[in-house]
């Protein structure tokens, strides 16, 4: 039903009619009386409005249009929301901020048509946007706004409203340096800090961010940095995703021992090289001391640092701090630590055997220096493993809605790890038989890993101490170690299938991916 | 017969609509402006109105006056021992108000039209009704003072098809609204203020210059010394509108002090101030979507919008004077008086219909992922914007955020910012979902809805399993429950008002006290006339009484006077 037949007139009617004839039903449908009616009513009395406003105003576009179109209304990006029965297309024309505006003319210019064009003072829009940013960089929000405050021309409703959205056009554009004071001081200023002003609240924190780091790390706000970090870690806009653990680690060592903000920064604007990598390893404390001075610095957005710190440089620290995941930086840093223990092992070992061979002592071997430099190796070795098995162990127990690559092998590697265990019982000699524990250890630990990590919330809190104490009596007390650590392992493999039961069915059915943005 | 109250931060008053349209009542003194100060005398009886404005003066520890800034906090002010909230207070000024117009009706009055700042919020309005049915009455409807002064507007001007602006600028709380009216429609298209923004911060911004010039310690100065400073520069204030200069002469101790100022540095001393007022008046015209051409009239109403200050501001905002010809004072309370004869279906105003808007936004909060995919906590989702027109009744619909989530939470808050952190929570629903399901399918549908009287409705439905939540919204700290109320009530009916037959003695014997306090070389006469007063009051001779509070009176008006 159209909103010129709710209010009974033909499709042609004009403003007034609309006006008229709503006032008219406005007499038996009274908002305090009749809500529901009410509402409808106004509802089409809006539409209708809108209507007649679109049609009056077509005519006067195409003369707004043949000068130049601009200034668009705040209200605008909210005025379709407003309307939500029959949204009209918006009457007002884009913005195109090039040709300074001039201020509002006269009432009776305005209403015959609209040109808009007699000579007033002009307001240089470019000129006041560069002046504004560049008092917002000297970091004094009240000077600022003195000066906002005192720019005659922007006593006019519409040129501040044309300003005001330039000059956060600009930011966007340019993202000056600014701390975030001052950019409040600008968004209050001209109204675009609540929710109907049409900016997106994650963008414009974003923007904040961007623009006060870049405005802290200018050498001359060392200071202002030095401050902010000093008085602590402060989470920007409470983050709840998976990195709250590596959040809450930097934020407590925050607290305990301030970081070298000058040492740190150097390291960070320094171009990195391979060899740093290296370095890096040899000196295992300067990992953890950077990651959590980039917590520090840029909180849960590393990417959002000025492009004044070199990206490898901040990829590789934070790379490597992360243990969850195995990449290059790690690797790198790895091989550091394993040169170090190799360089210290090996002396080490050809002193030792120098003192045995001289004290006589005829059980000294010319092996024991190789073996005591083959000792780190090994070591690297088994690092290296446990690395790979606890990053098989996360993806292994990972939480059932967070993705994870290759799901059927997921849920058969505990049955297949018991296969190879029982299948080793059968075809292994004797003496080697030890062998297939250290398969069914490992398909144990993943086994109740999985259960416990996936059920922790829902179902029954499992102590992992606990967990774990018990299952080493257990294995001391029975006869057969290599039974109780499969069946465990299959147990608790066949209770968290049974849990998850309802996901197997649904994954199945779809791979259903809708997931709104709210 | 329902009554039409303006319950003022400086002043109150009180009116019906009746023979000759919106009528306000006197009070004892014959005034319609009644101060809204409460006091509490030596005996334990309140004091209401001048009386107790003069008390401010002369016994300051037992007198409080702007407690409506406070209305919506818990805050209590301790009078002659006994603590008040500021419902309270305000109950106390409604009770002598209704005395007011229950000796003018010659009948009982029970129900009425309160109006409050169009920036009032959800607690205050709550307070303001709690304040009613302390004094005894059932509050039909809260009406927005601006409203109220475009009601009172458009009735006598009948201004068909214009739009116009309502600037209230009252004694502490500043509110702008853009009306329509035609055929007999009255339409707010928007509301917008400041309730912290009133003739009391201009009065503070006297004080502090003056304390400065003068080398005087706010702190150092009793509450008496400052009272009488106060009113004096209050005078000051009001002699500004009218002339370039004003002067006081204040006594302290044994010395006497001078201070001068002009209007050029009053402007510049309030600029702040009047800084303060462009925000709100951009935001109404911005949500009205109108230009300052297409306003047919700018309508000033509140004592305060007397200050020359303003008329600048308006002119150099919208290109314009200001109308003036609506008394500032009395245009609400007539607002008021109207909204009520248009509660009890007066036959005049059968033909005036009004539309309001709700002034601020509702909504909930909402976690959204960013562009890295993280969800990110607290920020806010409109569903009733601002300035919608009331009633109004929305709904949006919300998805839980991950996968196998049992709970949803959903915070109901009020205010514009972006997040929530800087919004005003009004409360909070708890709805279970079954975590078995999809996201999709435990879409829930949540529904606002705001009624004419400013109270919020929250439903929310689980569309899966198809369970309704209803929200009941918490008791906040601001506010008093109902059993609560009740309790007050009674301790409030203990407390005896002076009987409105004897306001007129009282109100002049808190004058003489008031005197006697600020003429240090009249005192001794002062002192020997109060006594003599005193002595007439215990003879309860009605004739004599009348003659010597002429006499009296006559008096002290010589004595004020030079």
């Amino acid at each position: 039903m159209s909103p010129f037949e709710w209010l009974g007139l033909p499709e042609d009617a004009d403003e007034r009619a609309v006006k008229r004839a709503y006032a008219m039903r406005l007499r038996t449908t009274r908002p305090e009386d009749d809500p529901q009616g009410f509402q409808h009513l106004h509802a089409a009395y809006q539409s209708a409005l809108a209507v007649c406003r679109a049609s009056a105003a077509v005519p006067a576009q195409a003369v707004a249009q043949a000068s130049h179109a601009r200034d668009v209304p705040v209200a605008g990006a909210f005025d379709s929301v407003r309307h939500a029965p029959q949204a009209v297309p918006s009457p007002t024309p884009i913005a195109s901020p090039a040709p300074a505006p001039r201020p509002a003319p006269s009432p009776v210019q305005a209403a015959t048509a609209r040109p808009r064009e007699e000579p007033q003072p002009r307001f240089e829009l470019e000129a006041f946007c560069t002046q504004a940013i560049h008092l917002a960089a000297q970091g004094d929000g009240e000077a600022l706004l003195v000066w906002l405050k005192s720019q005659p021309a922007l006593w006019s409703f519409r040129l501040k409203t044309t300003a005001g959205h330039e000059l956060v056009r600009r930011l966007y554009r340019d993202v000056p340096p600014m701390p975030a004071a001052c950019l409040h001081v600008l968004l209050r200023f001209f109204d675009l800090d609540h929710v109907h002003a049409g900016h997106d609240p994650l963008a414009l924190q974003r923007l904040e961010r961007r623009m006060r780091l870049a405005w802290e790390l200018q050498p001359a706000h060392r200071d202002a940095l030095d401050r902010r970090l000093q008085l602590g870690w402060e989470p920007p806009a409470r983050a709840l995703g998976p990195d709250w653990r590596s959040l809450l680690r930097s934020s407590l060592s925050s607290g305990a021992k301030p970081v070298r903000t000058k040492r740190c920064l150097q390291r960070l604007q320094r171009p990195f090289h391979g060899w740093q990598g290296i370095a890096a390893g040899l000196f295992p404390r300067r990992i953890g001391e950077m990651e959590a001075f980039i917590g520090q610095l840029a909180g849960a957005h590393p990417e959002d640092l000025p492009p004044s710190i070199p990206r490898e440089q901040l990829r590789f620290w934070t790379e490597a701090a992360d243990t969850r995941h195995f990449g290059a930086a790690r690797l790198l840093a790895g091989i550091g630590k394993l040169l170090l223990v190799t360089a210290l092992a090996l002396p080490l070992g050809a002193l030792l055997t120098l003192g045995l061979l001289d004290s006589g002592s005829a059980t000294a071997s010319p092996y024991l220096p190789l073996l005591l430099g083959l000792a780190p190796a090994t070591a690297g070795l088994l690092w290296l493993a446990l690395h790979y098995f606890r990053i098989m162990d996360n993806w292994h127990s990972r939480a059932e809605p967070l993705p994870a690559r290759w799901p059927r092998l997921r849920l058969a590697l505990v049955p297949g790890l018991c296969a190879i265990g029982a299948a080793g019982a059968l075809a292994l000699p004797p003496p080697y038989l030890w062998l297939r524990l250290p398969v069914l250890f490992a398909a144990l630990w993943l086994g109740l890993r999985r259960y416990w990590r996936r059920h922790d919330e829902t179902g029954l809190y499992l102590n992992p101490t606990l967990m774990r104490i018990g299952l080493l009596v257990l294995l001391f007390t029975t006869g057969s170690p290599a039974l109780v650590m499969g069946g465990a392992a299959m147990l608790a493999w066949a209770d968290d299938l049974r849990r998850h039961r309802g996901r197997l069915r649904l994954d199945a059915a779809s791979q259903e991916s809708s997931r709104p943005g709210r | 017969m329902i009554v039409g109250i303006d319950l003022g931060t400086t002043h109150s008053l009180i009116g019906a609509y009746a023979g000759q349209g919106a009528q306000l009542f006197p009070n004892a003194l014959g005034d319609c402006l009644t101060p809204s100060v409460v006091s509490v005398d030596e005996e334990g009886l309140v004091l209401v109105g001048q009386a107790a404005r003069d008390r401010l003066i002369s016994h300051p520890a037992s007198t409080v006056a702007a407690f409506k800034r406070w209305m919506g906090t818990p805050r209590e002010t301790v009078l002659a021992g006994r603590s008040f909230r500021p419902e309270e207070l305000s109950a106390m000024v409604l009770r002598s108000l209704l005395a007011d117009a229950e000796a003018a009706l010659g009948e009982k009055v029970s129900e009425a039209v309160i109006s409050v700042p169009a920036y009032f919020s959800d607690a205050q309005r709550k307070a303001t009704r709690a304040a009613g049915e302390l004094a005894g009455i059932r509050v039909e409807r809260l009406i927005n003072e601006p409203t109220a002064a475009a009601l009172a507007y458009g009735l006598r001007e009948r201004p068909d098809g214009a739009r116009f602006l309502v600037f209230d600028l009252g004694g502490g709380t500043f509110d702008v609204s853009v009306l329509e009216m035609f055929d007999g429609v009255i339409e707010v298209h928007a509301s917008a203020g400041d309730n912290f923004l009133g003739g009391e911060d201009f009065l503070d911004a006297l004080e502090t210059a003056c304390l400065a010039d003068l080398r005087l310690d706010a702190q150092a100065l009793d509450a008496q010394q400052r009272g009488q400073l106060r009113r004096r520069l209050e005078a000051a204030k009001r002699g500004l509108t009218a002339n370039a200069v004003a002067s006081i002469e204040y006594a302290l101790g044994a010395q006497a002090l001078a201070w001068q100022i002009d209007e050029e540095r009053f402007a510049k001393l309030t600029e702040p101030l009047v800084q303060r007022m462009r925000a709100p008046l951009e935001r109404a015209m911005r949500d009205a979507r109108l230009q300052p051409e297409q306003l047919d009239e700018i309508v000033l109403v509140g004592g305060a919008s007397r200050m020359p200050q303003v008329a600048r501001l308006i002119a150099r905002m919208f290109g314009r004077l200001p109308l003036r010809h609506v008394n500032p004072d009395q245009a609400i309370a007539q607002g008021a008086c109207v909204a009520a004869g248009m509660k009890s279906r007066d036959q005049r105003l059968d033909e005036v219909i009004l539309t309001d808007v709700c002034p601020y936004t509702l909504g909930t909060e909402v976690a959204r992922r960013d562009d890295q995919g993280r969800p990110q906590r607290g920020f806010f989702a409109p569903i009733i914007h601002r300035n919608s027109v009331v009633p109004v009744s929305r709904e949006e619909t919300f998805w839980p955020i991950s996968e196998g989530q049992s709970v949803l939470m959903l915070d109901v808050f009020q205010g514009e910012s972006p997040l929530v952190a800087n919004n005003i929570k009004l409360g909070q629903l708890e709805l279970t979902l079954d975590p078995k399901r999809s996201i999709a399918e435990n879409a829930v549908a949540v529904r606002f809805t705001y009624d004419v009287n400013g109270v919020l409705q929250v439903e929310a439905a689980v569309q899966a399993t198809g369970r309704r939540y209803e929200l009941v919204l918490e008791q906040n700290p601001g506010l008093l429950a109902p059993e609560e109320i009740r309790t007050r009530l009674a301790a409030l009916a203990e407390l005896k008002i002076h009987p409105r037959e004897k306001q007129e003695n009282l109100a002049l014997l808190a004058r003489a006290e008031r005197l006697y306090e600020e003429h240090i070389q009249a005192r001794d006469q002062l002192q020997n006339w109060i006594a003599r007063f005193r002595s007439a009051l215990e003879t309860q001779d009605d004739i004599l009484i009348r003659e010597h509070r002429r006499e009296f009176g006559q008096a002290l008006d010589l004595l004020e006077g030079t």
